[in-house]
């Protein structure tokens, strides 16, 4: 991950993660505004795309220390349950 | 006795890449379930970050003081072993080539330079630093602020860690070596010592990740170095405000239980400090002065290590050696097999690990092993995720523990003789653990 010389790895990949926090958020004003997504339908999207983009943290940040070991592992255990939860809450607000 | 060559049994739980892309969602729900096994342990001293006003550990009554004549060193070197032996450059052998051998034998010299001012290991004698105060009129406002200034100036000089504790006699060796002769500890302190100040360095992460190898020693051995440097700056400092110090690294007396009581970490499985941010991965040393800071002394803190360790064999499987125990519990002697240790001083309730067999290990792979310290799933770069599960861990029950543990072998840490790791320690790159990649 390029800094350009001036940020560290962990800096770089905190301000995407900031980033794809405020997407997500959109996404849900998005929902709730255009689609009337009910609020259960938006907490289980909230909830999948937060542990998703953990897990988008913890993955880098395993590379970053050279375990990518611990990357992999965290994919099957923290984001394929995110992404079920994520997948799970789209369908029902898509449904209404 | 395994050579270095042989893999400690004691991985199970670790899956190759391959297996491990194999493994899906209904494999990760059975194995968290599985964790949770009934044997698992709670923890007894509170959740989170418990500070103690007393010393933590069971202390027996008839805890008797103890000679340094006794420790497994010594005895060793009495008996004609010695536990490191000549360098052997193996070119082709990764952590054991000519400049790892360079690295570790270098790494000594500042504490070789120093040794008979503030050495690091034991068998000589540091020198009493007198009060040669600038202003003899001087005196700390308060002890609050004494403390806080020696804090400073330690972590000034190079401590990474920095603890402040009640002189304790009961940890004081009876005796300590000089050469082939013994003293009485009383008889060559100088002054009667009030406070302990004990230093912490870290040991760095990337070379621990070779050990067993001279490349794994050479951290570990430029601690020491660093611990005399540091140690003789700080008794200079002390006497030049007007107090009496030496700095004895390891000798005189027993440093972790005054970390422990410096509130710097809890004792463990392995026998070794583990410190909140560093884990084992540390060096430790001690400095005596007559300064008195009242009540500004720090207090021992404990964060839940001894539960994780009841639940977690990590370093137990992993020892070579078979030095450390599996006993769920920690008692107040060594195991029946060992009653009749002489290294270890009973009366103190924990886990009791047979240094002469370690010691033997570390003559028998001219290494300082430290498989132990490498497997601990507290030893970790300084890493956010790191902190955190260290932060989880705190406040889990101890039967989670039991499960954190083996995610941590799930997740590739914790590996023993990692032929792979001198590479990335000297990797053209000069990368390291700090998230920086360049
Ligand atoms: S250093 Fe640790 S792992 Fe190695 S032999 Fe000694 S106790 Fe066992
Ligand atoms: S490896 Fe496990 S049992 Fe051993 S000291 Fe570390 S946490 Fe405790």
């Amino acid at each position: 991950m390029s800094g350009l010389g001036i940020f560290s790895g962990i800096e770089v990949l905190f301000f995407w993660l900031g980033v794809l926090c405020l997407a997500t958020f959109q996404g849900l004003v998005w929902l709730r505004w255009k689609l009337e997504a009910s609020w259960l339908s938006l907490a289980l999207v909230a909830a999948g795309c937060g542990t998703m983009i953990f897990d988008v943290a913890w993955a880098v940040s395993s590379v970053l220390e050279k375990e990518p070991q611990s990357a992999s592992m965290s994919v099957l255990v923290i984001f394929l349950p995110g992404l079920i939860l994520a997948v799970m809450g789209m369908r029902l607000a898509w449904k209404q | 006795m395994n050579s270095t060559d042989e893999k400690a049994p004691g991985n199970e739980a670790r899956l190759d890449r391959r297996n491990l892309l194999k493994l899906g969602l209904a494999g990760t729900a059975a194995a968290l379930t599985s964790a949770l096994p009934a044997t698992a342990q709670a923890r007894e001293d509170g959740i989170g970050v418990v500070k103690h006003d007393e010393f933590p550990m069971k202390i027996s009554p008839d805890y008797k003081r103890f000679s340094e004549a006794d420790t497994s060193f010594n005895r060793f070197t009495r008996a004609g072993k010695s536990f490191h032996r000549k360098p052997k450059p193996e070119e082709n052998r990764p952590g054991y080539t000519s400049y790892d051998w360079a690295l570790k034998v270098a790494s000594k010299e500042i504490h070789n330079a120093l040794i008979n001012l503030t050495p690091a290991y034991q068998g000589t004698l540091p020198k009493v630093f007198k009060p040669a105060a600038f202003n003899p009129d001087f005196r700390f406002k308060d002890s609050a602020m004494a403390h806080a200034v020696i804090k400073r100036a330690a972590r000034h000089f190079g401590a990474d860690l920095v603890g402040i504790t009640r002189h304790d006699p009961r940890w004081d060796y009876t005796h300590v070596r000089e050469g082939k002769k013994y003293h009485k500890t009383e008889d060559v302190m100088g002054f009667v010592p009030k406070t302990v100040i004990v230093l912490g360095y870290e040991v760095d992460y990337e070379t621990m990740r070779t050990a067993p190898s001279p490349l794994g020693d050479a951290s570990q051995i430029d601690g020491y170095s660093r611990m005399s440097k540091t140690a003789l700056q700080m008794v200079s400092f002390l006497s030049k405000l007007g107090f009496h110090a030496i700095g004895p690294g390891n000798g005189y007396g027993l440093t972790i239980p005054y970390a422990i009581a410096a509130g710097l970490g809890e004792n463990s499985r392995m026998g070794l400090l583990v410190n909140h941010k560093y884990g084992p991965r540390l060096r430790l040393g001690k400095i005596y002065t007559d300064l008195e800071l009242d009540e500004y002394y720090d207090k021992p803190t404990t964060f839940g290590v001894e539960s994780f360790c009841k639940n977690c064999m990590h370093c137990a499987d992993n020892c070579p050696s078979k030095s450390i125990p599996h006993d769920k519990e920690p008692s107040m002697g060594p195991p029946d097999d060992g009653q009749d240790w002489g290294f270890s001083n009973p009366g103190i309730r924990k886990w009791y690990v047979n240094c002469d067999t370690c010691l033997q290990y570390w003559s028998d792979s001219n290494t300082s092993c430290s498989s132990c310290v490498t497997t601990c799933p507290y030893n970790k770069p300084y890493f956010w995720h790191h902190r955190l599960i260290d932060k989880v861990n705190t406040i889990l029950p101890g039967p989670l523990h039991k499960f954190m543990a083996d995610m941590d072998l799930l997740h590739g840490y914790g590996q023993t003789f990692n032929t792979s790791a001198p590479a990335v320690f000297w990797d053209a790159k000069g990368r390291e653990y700090d998230g920086f990649g360049g």
